[in-house]
């Protein structure tokens, strides 16, 4: 148990000190210097600034607002800035405190995704995932104030109870996740999936009381609606939001939005290369590889999940956080770390690393990565 | 080429979902995995046979108008056929995805229609001379021209046991022959369909 315990603190260390050493070699490369007033001036200005960082924050601190500019915060679930707020004791700087807590996140994920990864394959492999997701190219918002390594430590968490059938407490985590971010909900496929093939399948085991807590997923998803219905009267207000300034968003086809993107690409000059080809050829890198998973018989579970998440996420109408998104979508470090061909896998890991070395320096440099 | 990115992904994901569900029977044993692999596969080369003949009309546009290759197909196709595409501005790759996957299902018909007094090679083969056949072209068309594809395989299919399909390709001769005739004349539609008469 020890040595287990030593396993994962490394592997959340090792998750942490890629995006650390991305921030040194950043404050070097900007400021032509590493001094302490410059990283900080860096962190404050790139991790806490712009974009979704500001509103989470303003919801730590107001709570949801009713009326105002800031009523449309409501498109933002409750619980990253919940638990901001909470450990901020009331005394701590919010932002900081979100930091803090994004970064322990991703460290209990990189130690999870190590637990998920090893439980199918050998110790390399697993080491190579948590890896792989630490040079994610865009996985340098994991460690802002933003809500994906909270996210994405829940829906890891959760999958790794469901294997472990430990179903009460992947319940419990799924309808966190849910009420973390509206793909929360989806774990209850793969969930679902494995009830049911678990009573079908080979084993033809027996559905458990247990397994009823699984249903606990979409819940949170429910408690979302409440808080709209209890601020606006309609459950669905933040929809309403959604189609509004600043995000525009709707519900289309993938066909359409992919013919979006590429339209987007072609009149959107300076915006092709770090908005709408990443959303492109990340549509089309993880459908191809859903595929390789059927063919090599990864488990059905992750597959599901990754699929349901592709399709779900791809649904947006106007997208330009895609590569965000597709962070979260965790199987597919787990289906490319089972590839059996190692200069494959060595040399998606290596271009990864090249794409967040180039998209983490763009970032921190004020570009509209977001 | 936004059409074929479009349409692509839309099939794409249309196979996907079909594919979960194919191995998802394969966990509970419904059916076998090997089943599921050969119609991913059938289904996957016949799509992209589809796409690449759409691609194609592309290309010839491309070379004989000298229009841009990123420029929308449905802005510059100039056969009166396509007019309800581009009056009603509707997007073409909604029509493009839906054709592929009837083009996908037809070809899938076809390789299990051949293969009941066949084998897979002949099945191959079989289902190649149909995509091969001048007019499959009219599967991209909009309207109820889109399903005489299935409905011929479909037929053919449902009625394997008295047709016997794999006949034609079984002779190598008359094989060979056909698909000649059918390439030559499949070009000229094509070039029809691309640049106008």
């Amino acid at each position: 148990m020890k040595k287990k315990l030593c396993t994962w603190v490394l592997a959340g260390f090792a998750v942490l000190l890629i995006h650390d050493v991305m921030l040194l070699a950043g404050c070097v490369l900007i400021h032509g210097n590493l001094s302490m007033e410059s990283l900080k001036n860096l962190i404050w200005d790139r991790l806490t600034m712009p974009g979704d960082a500001q509103r989470y924050l303003q919801i730590a601190e107001e709570g949801y607002a009713t009326e105002g500019e800031n009523a449309i915060n409501l498109v933002f679930y409750p619980l990253y800035p919940l638990l901001i707020r909470v450990f901020s004791l009331g005394i701590f700087d919010l932002a900081g405190t979100g930091m803090v807590l994004s970064r322990l996140f991703l460290m209990g994920c990189g130690a999870a995704l190590y637990e998920l990864a090893k439980a199918d394959g050998d110790e390399s492999k697993a080491w190579y995932s948590v890896l792989l997701m630490g040079v994610y190219p865009f996985s340098m918002f994991t460690v802002g104030v933003y809500s994906e390594s909270l996210f994405l430590f829940l829906t890891v968490l959760c999958m790794l109870l469901i294997r472990r059938e430990k179903m009460p407490l992947a319940g419990a985590v799924g309808f966190l996740a849910a009420l973390c971010r509206v793909q929360g909900m989806l774990l209850i496929f793969p969930a679902v999936y494995c009830v049911v093939e678990g009573r079908l399948g080979k084993e033809k085991r027996k559905i458990r009381k247990s397994d009823v807590c699984l249903l606990l997923i979409p819940f949170g998803f429910c408690v979302y609606l409440l808080i709209n219905a209890a601020l606006h009267g309609n459950p669905f207000q933040f929809m309403i939001y959604e189609e509004g300034e600043p995000w525009y968003q709707s519900t289309k086809w993938i066909a359409e939005n992919i013919s979006s993107q590429y339209h987007n690409a072609q009149n959107f000059k300076g915006l092709e290369t770090i908005i709408y080809w990443p959303q492109i050829v990340l549509y089309f890198g993880v459908i191809v590889l859903i595929f390789l998973g059927m063919k090599m018989d990864v488990r059905m579970e992750y597959l599901l999940y990754a699929g349901v998440y592709l399709g779900f996420t791809y649904l947006s109408g106007w997208m330009i956080s895609g590569g965000r998104y597709m962070l979260c979508c965790f199987p597919v470090y787990l289906i490319i770390s089972q590839l059996k061909n190692e200069k494959i896998r060595w040399g998606i890991l290596g271009a990864s690393c090249v794409f967040f070395f180039l998209y983490s320096l763009m970032f921190l440099k004020g570009y509209a990565i977001m | 080429m936004a059409d074929i990115l479009g349409a692509g992904a839309g099939w794409l994901m249309i196979a996907m979902i079909a594919g979960l569900m194919g191995c998802f029977l394969v966990k509970i044993q419904v059916i076998k995995k090997e089943a599921v692999a050969e119609c991913g596969r059938v289904c996957s080369l016949c799509g992209m046979f589809a796409m690449g003949e759409y691609l194609l009309m592309l290309l010839m546009n491309t070379a004989i108008y000298g229009t841009s290759f990123n420029t929308d197909f449905a802005s510059v196709l100039q056969h009166a056929l396509f007019d309800g595409i581009r009056s009603n501005g509707a997007p073409v790759h909604g029509y493009l995805q839906v054709s592929v996957a009837l083009m996908a299902v037809s070809g899938l018909l076809m390789y299990f229609a051949v293969k009941k007094n066949a084998d897979g090679k002949a099945a191959w083969k079989g289902t190649f001379l149909f995509y091969m056949l001048p007019g499959m072209e009219i599967c991209f068309l909009p309207g109820i021209c889109c399903l005489v594809p299935p409905v011929v395989s479909g037929a053919v299919f449902l009625l394997r046991k008295k047709v016997h399909a794999e006949k034609i390709v079984n002779n190598e001769t008359v094989y060979a022959a056909l698909c000649v005739l059918f390439a030559i004349l499949k070009s000229a539609v094509l070039y029809i369909m691309a640049v106008g008469v």
